[in-house]
């Protein structure tokens, strides 16, 4: 029977494996560090590719759509994805390489810090830039057609309020549980307290 | 620290920690493809952090933090895939889903229900243990994890219990 006491029988259980590190040839590594700037930039690339497509499809809109609500919709549409995509480069800004000789606690809680900001403000950064344009261009839509009856306006205004409602709620859950993730980390770390 | 001091370091280091990192790596990455993934991304970040290392803290502290927190940042990138999420050790509840014996020998079953366990955890709990396994002395795991040591020893009791409980014949946590 394994005796998990013994440290010393421990850790040569875990060490006695055939655990073997491929190692990277220099040059490579060094290749594939002076391409480090680019990882943000690699993580954002579908945000950009798919603002660009909202992009393309609003600004075909604006020219070629009837009425003014539904133009002046598609522009605030182009502005709210500008506003969201500037946001998205500002907030994801260049890894810091000096953090990761961080020690680890600290490290964890600064990416859980980063992310909780992101998630709990995600109303303001992400979701108000575009409702206006969004609720202008579903207002000329109705109109449009015709629907601006109660059931039309509900289907054209209120559902799109309450998809966004959604978003911003889920956003708000995430941030919490990480919220509940970093007060955990700082009770582990007060001094004398050993959980 | 000029390029061929950079260079040396990082070789020496690959040297000495080279087996220990790909076994840290085995706790945070149980895909074979990303683990590798994460070995090579492990290594780049070492060297480049090299550049900043001023000898304040020992070489062994220095790769172990670069080398741990780049397995966050590996964890947290794909933590779409651990659908459980992770918690404490505190609250790791093993009785549904720890492996099972099955023919396995009394080795495999001890490092199956090892990494089961860390497989649980989140960061800063499971380079504890990882760094435990290795042999690292608690003040070395707490200036790594900046964890004080009396929690070391407390999360790494709480490690061993469970694992004496769990293999022990009909043993559950």
């Amino acid at each position: 029977m394994t005796d998990f006491s013994d440290d010393a029988r421990l850790h040569g259980l875990w060490q006695g494996g055939d655990a073997v590190l491929a190692p990277l040839p220099l040059d490579e590594i060094k290749r594939r560090a002076a391409r480090f700037g680019d990882i943000v930039q690699r993580r954002n690339r579908r945000e950009y590719i798919a603002a660009a497509i909202v992009l393309a499809g609003f600004s075909l809109y604006a020219i070629i759509l009837p009425g003014a609500l539904l133009k002046i919709g598609s522009l605030l549409v182009i502005v709210g994805v500008l506003v969201v995509v500037w946001q998205l480069a500002r907030r994801t800004s260049r890894p810091d390489p000096d953090a990761e000789a961080a020690d680890v606690r600290a490290f964890y809680r600064a990416r859980l810090v980063r992310e909780e900001h992101m998630l709990a403000r995600v109303g303001l950064w992400y979701l108000a830039p575009l409702l206006p344009g969004l609720l202008t261009f579903m207002a000329g839509e109705a109109i449009l057609l015709g629907r601006t009856d109660a059931l039309g306006l509900t289907l054209f205004l209120v559902l799109p309020l309450l998809l966004f409602g959604g978003i911003w709620l889920l956003n708000h859950r995430a941030a919490a549980m990480l919220r509940a993730r970093i007060d955990r980390i700082d009770r582990a770390a007060k001094p004398g307290d050993s959980e | 620290m000029d390029q061929s001091g950079r260079d040396r370091l990082f070789t020496d280091a690959m040297a000495r920690f080279g087996p220990a990192l790909a076994r840290m790596a085995r706790g945070y990455e149980a895909d074979p493809d990303l683990r590798r993934d994460l070995e090579q991304d492990m290594q780049v970040a070492l060297w480049r952090s090299f550049a900043n290392f001023d000898g304040r803290c020992s070489l062994s502290t220095w790769v172990w933090r670069v080398a741990h927190n780049r397995a966050t940042s590996h964890m947290l990138a794909h933590r779409r895939r651990n659908a459980r999420g992770w918690t404490s050790i505190e609250d790791v509840d093993l009785a549904t889903d720890a492996p099972s014996p099955f023919d396995a020998t009394e080795s495999d079953r001890a490092m199956a229900l090892i990494l089961s366990i860390i497989d649980r955890l989140d960061p800063p709990d499971r380079q504890i243990l990882l760094l435990y396994l290795e042999g690292i002395a608690s003040a070395e795991i707490g200036e790594v994890t900046g964890v004080s040591p009396d929690s070391v020893t407390t999360k790494i009791h709480r490690f061993k219990t469970m694992l004496t409980r769990r293999f022990a014949p009909g043993g559950a946590v």
